[in-house]
């Protein structure tokens, strides 16, 4: 018996697929559509870093531990920037005697957690989504921000 | 081939409102530090924009390349823990701020990327 030759109407060449320039036509659409909500977090980055100046974040410590790793959880979360400018924040926070805990909490929100983001996050993943990753990195980022130091004590 | 062919339309128009309107009641209440804001995000923009070409380009070129079967069969619902390695390869070698990538992960959802 004949064996039957499928070739799917294409005569065996792969399935066409559109051209890069479509497809970058494309993908710049997407970015087009979420403009106003990219000029919008933009614009609010710049609010946040003239209104919430560092002298402010340095302000909220007090020296009480677990006050001072939610102080820095939501100071981060608050502040808008670059990880490095976190860091040489953290730097700062640290040389006026805060304690690792809540700078390390601070550094981990500043990166995992952002309020001003959260419009655009919604707007992209959904209500369910954004508030329970939000939840976790809260939780994670307190039990991290306990551990760090823990461990540095015990290695050292 | 991608059943991804949504009408477009702009998101996000009510917080640019809502921002554009903190701004003009900032330059009532206190102008210096009003416009202090709009150099600040105006450097901001600067900053971001060669950031947001570079992943257009990335984005165009992962849809050009990884078909949605792809997509399913590396970071799908059966792709089990190497969806995970490649999530956090990614999200490690990444650069800019978050919410640039937003349109990417969307994209790449609407592939068959899941969730968690």
């Amino acid at each position: 018996m004949k064996q039957k030759n499928v070739t799917n109407g294409t005569d065996g060449a792969s399935p066409q697929r559109p051209s890069f320039i479509k497809v970058l036509k494309k993908s710049a659409m997407s970015f087009a559509a979420m403009a106003p909500m990219l000029a919008g977090i933009i614009a609010l980055v710049g609010l946040f870093q003239v209104l919430v100046t560092p002298k402010m974040l340095t302000s909220l410590f007090h020296g009480n531990l677990l006050l001072d790793t939610l102080t820095g959880t939501i100071a981060g979360a608050i502040a808008v920037g670059s990880p490095i400018v976190s860091y040489l924040l953290g730097g700062e926070l640290l040389e006026q005697g805060v304690s690792l805990f809540a700078v390390t909490a601070f550094v981990l929100s500043w990166v995992t957690l952002g309020f001003i983001q959260l419009p655009a996050e919604i707007e992209v993943f959904g209500r369910h989504f954004t508030a329970w990753r939000n939840i976790l990195a809260v939780l994670f980022t307190i039990i991290i921000a306990a551990l760090t130091p823990l461990t540095l004590q015990l290695l050292s | 081939m991608s059943k991804n062919n949504k009408p477009f339309r702009f998101r996000g128009k009510y917080l640019l409102l809502v921002v554009m309107a903190s701004y003009l009641v900032l330059l009532v209440v206190n102008q210096e530090a009003a416009m202090a804001a709009m150099l600040k995000s105006a450097g901001v923009a600067a900053k971001i924009l060669p950031i947001i070409t570079a992943v257009i380009i990335f984005t165009a070129v992962l849809n050009y390349f990884l078909q949605p079967e792809q997509v399913v069969k590396h970071l799908g619902k059966k792709s089990g823990l190497k969806a995970w390695i490649w999530a956090l390869i990614a999200g490690i070698l990444s650069h800019g701020p978050m919410y640039l990538w937003y349109p990417t992960l969307e994209d790449l959802r609407h592939h068959g990327m899941r969730a968690v």
